[in-house]
């Protein structure tokens, strides 16, 4: 039983992948046993990890609740935390806490096609919920995913990558921008929302989507042009979060606390809030 | 009715039966809430304390855990809070508390606050005196206001009449033996400062966009006195104050007005000051009333009173509306 | 002498305004403590100006700040209400580059003294600059100026005689009570840093917390980087809202530095800064 909401559990890092040149993903194991059985969130959800002495950042968690005795979180280096974690060594002690947030809808699309538009370790956030989507494909109908980054050094997951090209349960499209393929590049060429409207998957699917805030732009202006429904469009938004509850104050949209009525919205939703995201 | 020599009397006694009293304790020219050594340290003559329940309930800086990056330990910290009586605060800060009671022990309960709180009795003095910051009635609120209060003393010729308003003063009351006043309490002071709040909600629903964020901001040099002095405002930032393998995290007061408030390592969502004051103010008056049903302003002044260049949150809430 | 000012300084605003020579004037209006600052746009609103013994404030800090920052980089002229020590912080500004002289208009205002309450603040203390210089316009007669008697270090001194034990005890008594609202950081003029050192986190120099130590160390840091720009003004002081004496930290070594030195901040506009200037007769004794 945790006594403290602003207290971390320790998490062991037990494994460290280099993704791309600036993202490393973590596989954590709770120290706790307790903990670590009462454990369980949503494809969707957040944690925050702490590296001790050097303070706290959010990730979403990037592996699926079937992976039962482990989660994985991407780290892209980017300040003072994501620099910390990216120097620990297998073994290393963080901080957890979590799952925190709101989480895709899932049982609820049933019956639909999903369309999955992620850009670079934007992918981290879709990852569950394509996995949770494939553990249960036939409950859905068909399944998209269009997957982009900069380069071919900047994508994500590439283990990952590899098996869903291989299976033809779902539809698999990946780009990188003009310039950034090489000469062992098998994917499409063009910035994701171009290859969005290039696939054009039907317009009754639900889309969901996450990436750079400029990609995330383009891909609601592109899911628009194809005819989707803006309460049919998911992404998910990032403010700074301190607390992960709703309590400190500092990431909220209007009067949306991101960490507590998000991070995940629809663009029904989106579109009434203020802009100042 | 009870003289203040009754009064101080009381308290002594509360000392004596293990209560911690925080209570308004002045120092040269400053009055503020303090852990009372000796009853006599009362200051009955202030209009308003400078800091306020917040000291109690949510401080300006507290340790959440200690950690040890060698054993991987992380220890919570929590020092078993003994009761706490708040004695005099006015009504204005004891209707805070019920604000910050919505917010942080509602729909997520902060479990620190939530523990100060059950250990804490306030019990009020009602004002006989209001200076020209002070706004409360324009809240909806009052000089003799009970909300908040457990037990409230009303001004009542040079002493005060007390009376029981939750449960917990009627428990705490049987407890200590404090016994209850017949009497009638004098009038209330008349305030001078008075809006309307009437339209102000709805201005703000229709006008996040709006040229007059800029000019009702002007004076504003982006400090944070306003916020760190209200009773209502509660953000906070968490930061771990290091040694190289032992240390602490803090939660400490933070404050919309600052610019590194929600400023991301490849994004700042909230650029220019204006917009930060826009921030305050809607969370005030908009999204904490869209959120909880109550406006996060109890009128108490202190922005008012303690603003270096004079930003006047009630001229402010009315040329916006205007 | 001051409801003429005051008269004259409105007449001067409305047309400056109305010659389109200023787009803004910055001076003092009544607010809840006396005065506060009012930015003049519009003639209409010129009335609203005073002049008084409550103008203790130096507006100078605005001109660094939103929104005057952006009209001055638009390229507007602005103008700016100055008693003649608030000059001293203009010329700092200017010496470090902060402000072009030419886009901004300065309306000097002849002093009598400004109150801090119901004293006259200790700034105005044997003041020798009542009559502003190098402003582009002075209000006020120059005649039957009084100087104020006093030493406007008087409470630096009375700090300074304690014994060690007795000083650290004060320090520890007035700053911890500081809770860390920055408005001192926020009011001084000098204090434009576009990231303060209490916001680096790579490292982080100060603790973000307001425990006694932290306070200790902010204040202290802030008194040493202004060294040599305090212009003793006290607007820190003024700012705060924990009755905090910041500001003696910062004339402490603006004081140290004028007897060691003979610099004064902001005295002379074509003086180089301080700590950038090097004579071969500066004095060493006081490197032990």
């Amino acid at each position: 039983m945790r006594i403290e909401t602003l207290v971390p559990t320790v998490a062991r890092v037990e494994e460290i992948r280099q993704e791309t040149p600036d993202i490393r993903s973590l596989r954590l194991v709770f120290e706790d046993e307790d903990f670590k059985s009462d454990f369980a969130f949503k494809p969707g959800q957040f944690c925050l990890i702490s590296v001790l002495g050097v303070g706290e950042a959010v990730f979403c968690i990037a592996s699926p609740p079937q992976w039962e005795d482990f989660i994985e979180v991407s780290v892209k280096e980017v300040g003072k935390v994501t620099s910390a974690i990216h120097d620990l060594e297998i073994g290393a002690k963080v901080g957890f806490r979590g799952p925190y947030g709101n989480w895709f809808p899932f049982e609820e699309n049933f019956g639909r096609s999903i369309v999955f538009v992620g850009g670079g370790i934007g992918l981290a956030p879709l990852r569950p919920l394509i996995w949770q989507t494939l553990s249960k494909r036939d409950r859905f109908r068909d399944v998209y995913l269009i997957y982009g980054a900069r380069s071919v050094a900047d994508l994500v997951y590439k283990d990952d990558l590899k098996e869903w090209s291989s299976r033809d349960d779902i539809r698999f499209t990946k780009t990188v921008d003009p310039g950034g393929e090489d000469e062992t590049w098998d994917g499409e060429v063009g910035l994701v929302p171009q290859i969005l409207e290039k696939v054009s998957p039907p317009s009754d699917s639900v889309l969901i989507t996450c990436g750079p805030p400029i990609m995330i732009k383009f891909v609601l202006l592109s899911a628009n042009k194809l005819g989707f429904r803006p309460g049919d469009v998911i992404t998910t938004l990032e403010m700074k979060m301190k607390c992960g509850v709703g309590t400190c104050g500092r990431c909220n949209i209007g009067n949306k606390y991101v960490c507590r009525h998000g991070p995940v919205f629809t663009l029904e939703e989106m579109e009434k809030l203020p802009n100042e995201f | 009715m009870k003289t203040i020599e009754d009064i101080l009397r009381l308290i002594e006694d509360w000392q004596g039966k293990g209560y911690t009293v925080v209570a308004p304790v002045r120092s040269e020219g400053l009055v503020s809430f303090e852990v009372l050594r000796a009853p006599s340290q009362i200051d009955f003559d202030h209009v308003l304390t400078v800091n306020t329940l917040k000291d109690v309930t949510l401080p300006r800086c507290e340790t959440l855990f200690k950690y040890d990056v060698e054993k991987a330990s992380i220890e919570p910290s929590w020092e078993a809070s003994q009761p706490i009586v708040v004695f005099g605060s006015r009504p204005c800060d004891a209707a805070a508390v019920t604000i910050l009671d919505s917010i942080l022990m509602g729909e997520v309960t902060d479990s620190r606050y939530a523990r100060r709180r059950e250990n804490m009795i306030v019990v009020t003095l009602a004002c006989s005196q209001a200076d020209e910051a002070c706004f409360c009635t324009s809240m909806g609120y009052g000089p003799h206001d009970p909300t908040g209060s457990d037990i409230i003393g009303l001004p009542s010729k040079g002493g005060y009449v007390f009376r029981v308003v939750s449960q917990k003063g009627k428990d705490f009351a049987s407890k200590v033996g404090l016994e209850l006043d017949e009497g009638r309490a004098d009038p209330e002071p008349e305030l001078k400062r008075r809006i309307t709040t009437d339209g102000i909600k709805a201005w703000l629903d229709e006008n996040f966009e709006s040229p007059k964020w800029e000019k009702v901001s002007e004076n504003c040099v982006s400090c944070g006195a306003c916020y760190y002095l209200c009773p209502t405002c509660h953000c906070f930032d968490i930061a771990d104050e290091a040694g190289a393998s032992r240390g602490v995290r803090m939660r400490i007061w933070d404050c919309c007005s600052f610019a590194g408030f929600t400023k991301m390592a490849a994004h700042q969502p909230r650029v220019g000051k204006h917009r930060r004051y826009r921030q305050r103010i809607m969370h005030k008056f908009k999204y904490t009333v869209d959120n909880i049903g109550k406006t996060a302003c109890v009128g108490d002044g202190r922005c008012i009173r303690y603003c270096p260049y004079g930003v006047d949150i009630t001229e402010v809430l009315e040329a916006l509306r205007e | 002498m001051r409801s003429e000012q005051e008269a004259q300084l409105r007449r001067r605003v409305s047309q400056l305004l109305e010659d389109g020579t200023l787009k803004v004037v910055l001076g003092y209006a009544s607010g809840f403590k006396g005065t506060r600052p009012l930015f003049v746009q519009d003639t209409r609103h010129v009335d609203r100006l005073v002049w008084n013994e409550a103008c203790e404030a130096n507006l100078t800090g605005y001109l660094l700040r939103e929104p005057l920052k952006e009209m001055l980089d638009a390229g507007n002229r602005i103008g700016l209400v100055v008693k003649g020590c608030d000059m001293r912080a203009v010329n700092v500004l200017i010496q470090e580059g902060q402000v072009d002289r030419s886009k901004i208009y300065l309306i000097g205002m002849v002093c009598e003294g400004v109150r801090d309450g119901s004293d006259f603040s200790l700034k105005c203390r044997n003041c020798r600059v009542q009559i502003p210089e190098g402003c582009d316009e002075t209000i006020g007669t120059h005649t039957e100026l009084e100087r104020l008697e006093g030493n406007p270090l008087e409470d630096i001194l009375k700090v300074k005689a304690m014994d060690l034990a007795e000083r650290w005890a004060y320090w520890k008594q007035e700053l911890s009570r500081c809770i860390k609202c920055y408005a001192c950081r926020q009011a001084c003029p000098m204090c434009y840093c576009q990231e303060c050192i209490t916001e680096k986190s790579r490292p982080q120099w100060i603790e973000k917390a307001p425990t006694l130590s932290g306070n200790i160390a902010y204040h202290f840091i802030r008194a040493i980087h202004l060294a040599g720009r305090c212009v003793s003004c006290g607007e820190c002081s003024r700012a705060c809202p924990m009755d905090i004496p910041v500001d003696m930290l910062t004339r402490f070594v603006a004081a140290t530095i004028e007897e060691e030195f003979g610099y004064i901040a902001g005295e002379d506009v074509n003086a180089k800064p301080f700590l950038g200037t090097y004579r071969q007769d500066d004095p060493e004794d006081f490197i032990r």
